[in-house]
């Protein structure tokens, strides 16, 4: 307990070093600034910052990163709450009666309630990833490749819940991933696979021509197709304080949001959006007068913005203690760290102390920094809602073409970059999410060598997965998952849940 | 391909193209049982000229340096919307191209090259 405390303040001191505070400040900028503009979201955004962090050291680049996720969320409730769009997935929910509020003259008090219910949820989400994390990395190091190979099936097929559309779809997405991955030179033989004898591809598929094409490329082409007039419906936005009556209202919302978002945050598949979408169906169950929901009620801004935010942070905690990303935006840093050369998982903790509890910490600066830019700032985001997209989309398509070259410098990745930009586009179209074939693509390599370790030392009896005790129970529960997805209510209530989308 | 034991280079790519073919054959199968929502239209201007943009760049960047590399781009990149008008996508190629000059050369000091070889 005093160990972690310790642990803290040093992790306080690493993140309060100018440098570190000036990435921290950047990531929020840029998280508020994705956030509040509808059709640029932290996955894709990340995606073009990964060659950025590989000039800067990692603790910054995941500070920066991390800064970028939780920022969205208090960007993508500006949008929610001013434009009736949600700026960002997790803050769909926000748009119900947040935006009722601002059609009542109550903007000002919904945006001051959002960062507020967001800052409490994040101070709260950053001691409980402090106190959770470090348990679960040491159990996690009692793993064997047994075990770890079937807490990867787990989480992937975890990641399906989350998937829209066809479970079948989503499930091929997987195998895609894995398959994409085994790309290139085999780590036991050193014999090329798949490479066509093409020299480039030896290392594999670069992680960020693929990530940026699926997501940055694929979500261009897809926003162009659907070309939406956005308008502002608030002018001046005055009185930003909420009333007494406000508060009263928002204590039990936001302390039940932030309970709900840091415990759905952990689960594999879980962060910001499942979240929020949980939390407003509980305040609408709970509440005495479900009717006011819709109509602008607070406590609809308040319960889903803090389990955003909450469920934002504490996703971390399954790739900082298990090295298993729980949605893409975290897989995406897990592939920051492995360009950094940083293998996520229960070592972070002993082998990068610094990493570890400086991302932890930076994450009460980042809270404090997001609610200064949010608040006074507000009028000057609203304005940049006002950029057209065909003003704003060719400059994603420089940054993304010279981060991906200037990377290794190579043409060929840039070439990549074409093909899962239009493979990306053509997921979208096809209603297949690409987000379970990013988390295939980073768990592959690890789930096979994880496989060949286990059946090594099993000699081949591939009963291994079934007699060690943990295995097994992560393999059942894995199977319940995808059980459950199948049943037809479950199915129902899933459908629903994406309908609002 | 060795056996489970002494699994070769090919062993598990070889178990996921079947997986996947199976799950291909499910997909069609399905198809036919149940009605899905029926597929939009394609758009394929969209597409079509990013990735043209971005051929061009790829192309460019190690013949014509990176100003006339990002300044095609950005035109081409342009014809995929359909609001685009003509001076304003060249203006903002134009300006574009001088802003990563200065972020990515200047600032950032990546080595690249600004003008077409053999010229300077």
């Amino acid at each position: 307990m005093f160990d972690v405390f310790g642990h803290f303040v040093d992790g306080l001191l690493i993140a309060a070093t100018p440098m570190n505070l000036l990435y921290c400040l950047i990531g929020a900028l840029i998280g508020t600034l994705i956030g509040v503009l509808p059709g640029l979201g932290p996955v894709a955004t990340v995606a073009m910052l990964l060659p950025i962090t590989f000039y800067l050291p990692p603790v910054s680049a995941l500070i920066m990163l991390a800064g970028i996720y939780y920022g969205a969320q208090y960007g993508g409730s500006t949008t929610a709450i001013l434009v009736n769009i949600p700026g960002e997935n997790s803050s769909v929910v926000t748009c119900l009666d947040g935006h009722q509020m601002a059609r009542n003259g109550r903007a000002g008090p919904a945006l001051a309630i959002a960062a507020l219910s967001s800052l409490i949820a994040g101070f709260f989400a950053t001691f409980y990833i402090a106190l959770f994390a470090p348990p679960l990395a040491e159990l996690a190091l009692l793993f064997g490749p047994a075990e770890y190979f079937s807490l990867m099936v787990l989480g992937l097929i975890a990641a399906i819940v989350l998937a829209q559309g066809s479970i079948i779809s989503a499930l091929g997405m997987i195998v895609l991933g894995l398959f994409l991955s085994a790309i290139g030179t085999d780590v036991n033989t050193g014999t090329q696979r798949m490479t066509l004898g093409i020299p480039e591809l030896s290392d594999g598929i670069g992680f960020v021509p693929l990530a940026m094409g699926l997501f940055a490329i694929g979500d261009i082409i897809r926003n162009l197709e659907h070309p939406a007039h956005r308008v502002v419906v608030a002018g001046k936005i005055q009185n930003v304080w909420p009333t007494r009556d406000d508060f009263r209202r928002c204590v039990g919302p936001v302390t039940r949001g932030t309970v709900l978002g840091s415990m759905l945050g952990i689960l594999p598949g879980g962060g910001a959006m499942l979240s929020s979408f949980a939390a407003y169906a509980l305040e609408k169950k709970l509440s005495k007068e479900p009717d006011r929901f819709g109509r602008g009620a607070v406590e609809g801004v308040a319960a889903p913005e803090s389990a955003n935010n909450a469920g934002a942070q504490t996703s971390f905690i399954p790739l900082l203690t298990l090295g298993i990303p729980a949605n893409p935006v975290i897989a995406l840093m897990a592939g920051a760290m492995m360009i950094h050369g940083i293998q996520p998982g229960p070592d972070v903790m002993t082998k990068n102390p610094d990493l570890f509890w400086g991302l932890i910490a930076s994450m009460l600066f980042g809270n404090i920094m997001l609610v200064v830019i949010n608040l006074p700032l507000i009028q000057f985001w609203v304005m940049l809602l006002k950029v057209p997209y065909r003003l704003f989309y060719p400059a994603l398509l420089v940054f993304c073409c010279i981060g991906v070259y200037t990377l290794n410098n190579s043409v060929f990745e840039v070439a990549l970059l074409i093909g899962f930009g239009l493979l990306g586009y053509a997921f979208l179209k096809l209603g297949c999410e690409p987000a379970p074939l990013v988390l295939a693509f980073v768990l592959g390599p690890l789930m096979e060598e994880n496989l060949r370790r286990a059946l090594l030392l099993s000699r081949g009896d591939a009963l291994v997965f079934i007699r060690e005790p943990i295995s097994l129970a992560l393999l059942l529960l894995a199977i319940a998952l995808l059980l459950l997805i199948l049943l037809p209510s479950f199915r129902h209530a899933r459908g629903a849940t994406f309908q609002q989308d | 391909m060795g056996t489970a034991v002494r699994m070769g280079p090919g062993y598990i790519p070889f178990g996921l193209s079947f997986i996947l073919v199976g799950l291909g054959i499910l997909s069609c199968l399905r198809a036919f049982v149940v009605d899905g929502p029926s597929l939009e239209a394609w758009n394929l201007r969209p597409p079509i000229a990013i990735a043209l943009s971005i051929a061009f760049f790829a192309f460019a960047i190690e013949r014509l340096g990176l100003l006339l590399a990002i300044f095609g781009l950005v035109v081409i990149g342009s014809l995929a919307s359909t609001e685009t008008r003509r001076w304003e996508s060249v203006a903002l190629g134009a300006s574009l191209a001088l802003m990563s000059v200065a972020v990515f050369v200047i600032a950032l000091r990546l080595p690249m090259q600004l003008w077409p070889s053999g010229w300077f």
